[in-house]
């Protein structure tokens, strides 16, 4: 396969000129593209196997380099433009694996809070050389995150030394480097004590081991650090000042990452709608649902693209992302009937993954009763007990 | 146009409504409205119907909206559009046209029906003596609209005008009413859970009051952005959409608001019944829940599952 050369000035094109030249490149390459994108039927080790050609194959061409600064591997321009590739994959019937879109996730934070580290390392992440897995909950700490107890102490010459127990790690079987949230202060600060860190996973401190989930897939692991060393230059942001850069983060969760999941579910509903026995006035109402999601995302994602800070009422677009997410599954779970129960073939395989997969969407980044709490009390007013 | 423009026309539609529920459009001089439309009508338009909404006007505000969308070449002042009976496509009936008048009593002038012809929509004036008309009761009376009928067609004068653009405008400024009401109801809601004590504290620091009137902000939020789209892409499909998912809202603060106004809200005394029969009413015509999302899968099924809004 060929790699294209780089696309100059394909961040300076507007939207519609962007989303052409999007169009005609995938065009050209469809089928490429339908080899080589991850089948996420296949255990979590084989889907990400390297080389990771359908991540790179995107990288290199360009697309996913669109809104990233130029010093840290990508082409400048607006990540409104970079939302299009999810789009226009997604209306070919193509999808970007879980583990590739969380970059949106984790990359703005690196680039915002840790600019130096971004240099170096984000190019590898953006292009799928490396895969990073979040260690932010504990088994005591999940939803009370601010209670966490991994602690981080560190060393005369600068470097940190990391212990603790994470866990519902997303894809850390395949991961290179782990970004780790730990204690820094006391735990009475809370979330004033917390810092964040970039860890390489294969050091002797550092143990990995698969959880299984309900997909039977490793899609999530438990991450043991004992004396793992951090050198001093792989703190992100402030020493106790995590709290802030994981903050940060999941606004990007809920903005661009909610906009991945919106393309994800509109191409689910593309296929549902070719079903006959799917019905009209569910898949009316997924639809609605689903336009509810891809226009509040769109607008959590221009806030941040000029810098702004969308608040508290991002609630709202996990809270639609979730419901989303799950609506449109049960939609399908409701239409294949039998086929969802007994069926064996590739496809079904898919479906069932999706059905279990969303599930957690109302769990993971937040879940959907802390949403429900953030909109009544932050957003609304409503008083505290 | 500043916040300051959108108080003022709030205060003005307020202070009418402390005169009458019923708007009268002649204060719409008083709004300047003509300037209005003319320098940002989205905005105009959204704030008048959001505020009949949340105060619950009456009055001809959708007549303007729908003789918009008409583009009339012909002489029709005086005509009134008359809309399709609930769970009717247009006022063509077996055997006889029907449909509903809902600026208010006491017109005298002509009707502009939407009827169904071998080539599609068309509009045709009903001559007042030709029609009658009869008022409507039902949820919600205050509404004052009526029942207008006339025997099988006849000749009829047809007019000039576009009925899909007719019907995009009126559901699009539907939603925008059914929205403020629905803002208000929510509204009354959190102020009544703020107050109510009991167990010696408000019941709205109980989670489950909590959650449920989360709940129904989401579906406002998510009826805000589809409405709001509606203006970038004034589509059939997002109409139906927008008046879908405002139906949807209000649904749900309903249903959410009326839980926890407990006693209170099942009072004749409180306005929570007058805001709900509105609702009812306002969240079936030209278009149920249930009807509009039909449209849509029917829609996405044709021509495909649509991805609405540009990136910019």
């Amino acid at each position: 396969m060929s790699l294209d050369t780089l696309q100059e000035g394909i961040a300076d094109l507007d939207p519609v000129a962007f989303r052409e030249r999007l169009r005609a490149w995938i065009a050209e390459h469809l089928d490429e593209l339908r080899l080589i994108v991850p089948d996420e039927t296949l255990p979590v080790e084989e889907t990400y196997a390297r080389p990771r050609s359908f991540h790179s194959t995107l990288f290199d061409a360009g697309w996913l380099r669109v809104g990233w600064s130029p010093d840290m591997g990508g082409l400048g321009g607006s990540v409104l433009l970079r939302a299009q590739v999810y789009d226009e994959l997604a209306a070919v019937g193509i999808l970007p694996p879980e583990a590739l879109t969380a970059i949106e996730v984790l990359g703005p934070a690196l680039a915002r809070f840790a600019p130096e580290l971004a240099a170096v390392h984000l190019r590898s992440l953006l292009r799928g050389d490396e895969m990073w897995v979040q260690c932010f909950s504990e088994t005591e700490a999940g939803s009370d995150l601010a209670s966490l107890s991994a602690k981080a102490a560190q060393n005369p010459d600068g470097s940190w030394l990391i212990t603790g127990h994470k866990i519902w790690n997303s894809f850390g079987v395949v991961a290179d480097r782990a970004v780790v949230l730990a204690r820094t202060g006391s735990v009475l600060d809370r979330h004033r004590g917390i810092s964040m860190f970039l860890v390489d996973v294969d050091q002797p401190g550092v143990e990995i081991r698969p959880i299984k989930v309900m997909t039977g897939r490793n899609e999530l692991s438990e991450v043991r650090f004992d004396g793992a060393v951090a050198s001093a230059d792989r703190l992100i942001g402030e020493i106790n000042g995590g709290w802030a850069v994981a903050m940060y983060l999941l606004q990007w969760e809920r903005g661009p990452y909610a906009w991945t999941r919106q393309a994800w579910v509109h191409e689910r509903l593309d296929r549902l709608a070719k079903h006959p026995e799917v019905d009209d006035r569910e898949l009316g109402a997924a639809y609605l649902r689903a336009l509810a999601l891809r226009l509040v995302s769109r607008g959590t994602l221009r806030l941040l693209a000029i810098g702004q800070n969308p608040g508290a009422k991002i609630s709202v677009d996990k809270l639609l992302l979730s419901s989303s997410e799950q609506q449109t599954l049960d939609l399908a779970r409701a239409a294949f009937a039998g086929d969802f129960a007994l069926g064996d073939d590739h496809e079904i395989r898919h479906w069932t993954n999706d059905y279990f997969f969303t599930r957690t969407a109302s769990i993971y980044g937040g879940a959907a009763e802390i949403q429900r709490d953030t909109i009544a009390r932050r957003v609304m007013g409503l008083p505290r007990e | 146009m500043s916040d300051r423009f959108e108080q003022e026309i709030r205060a003005v539609i307020r202070q009418s409504a402390e005169i009458s529920s019923d708007f009268d459009l002649a204060r719409l001089d008083d709004l300047g409205w003509d300037d209005l439309q003319a320098d940002d009508a989205a905005l105009a338009t959204r704030v008048f119907f959001e505020e009949h909404g949340a105060l619950r006007l009456t009055g001809a505000a959708l007549e303007l909206v729908a003789r918009a969308g008409l583009e009339l070449r012909d002489a029709t002042d005086g005509a009134r559009v008359l809309f399709p009976m609930i769970g009717a496509a247009t006022c063509s009936q077996p055997d006889r046209i029907l449909g509903i008048d809902v600026s208010g009593p006491g017109h005298e002038g002509d009707y502009l029906a939407p009827l169904d012809t071998t080539d599609g929509v068309r509009i045709f004036r009903l001559p007042r003596s030709a029609v009658t008309v009869a008022a409507v009761g039902g949820i919600d009376p205050s509404l004052a609209w009526s029942r207008v009928h006339a025997g099988a067609r006849g000749t009829l004068e047809e007019v000039d005008g576009d009925w899909a653009a007719v019907l995009i405008a009126s559901r699009r400024a539907l939603a925008h009413q059914l929205l403020g009401m629905s803002r208000r109801m929510l509204q009354i809601a959190v102020e009544h859970v703020t107050v109510r004590t009991q167990f010696g504290r408000p019941i709205g620091s109980n989670q489950a009051v909590q959650h449920r009137l989360a709940d129904s902000y989401v579906e406002l939020a998510a009826a805000t952005v589809i409405v709001e789209e509606c203006w970038v892409s004034p589509t059939s499909l997002l109409a139906i959409a927008a008046k879908a998912a405002a139906g949807r809202a209000f649904e749900s603060i309903s249903s959410n608001g009326q839980q926890v106004l407990g006693g209170m809200g099942y009072s004749w005394e409180h306005d929570w019944h007058r805001f709900v029969r509105r609702g009812l009413v306002l969240s079936v015509f030209l278009g149920s829940v249930a009807e509009s999302e039909r449209e849509l899968g029917r829609l996405v099924r044709l021509d495909g599952v649509p991805r609405i809004g540009d990136m910019a």
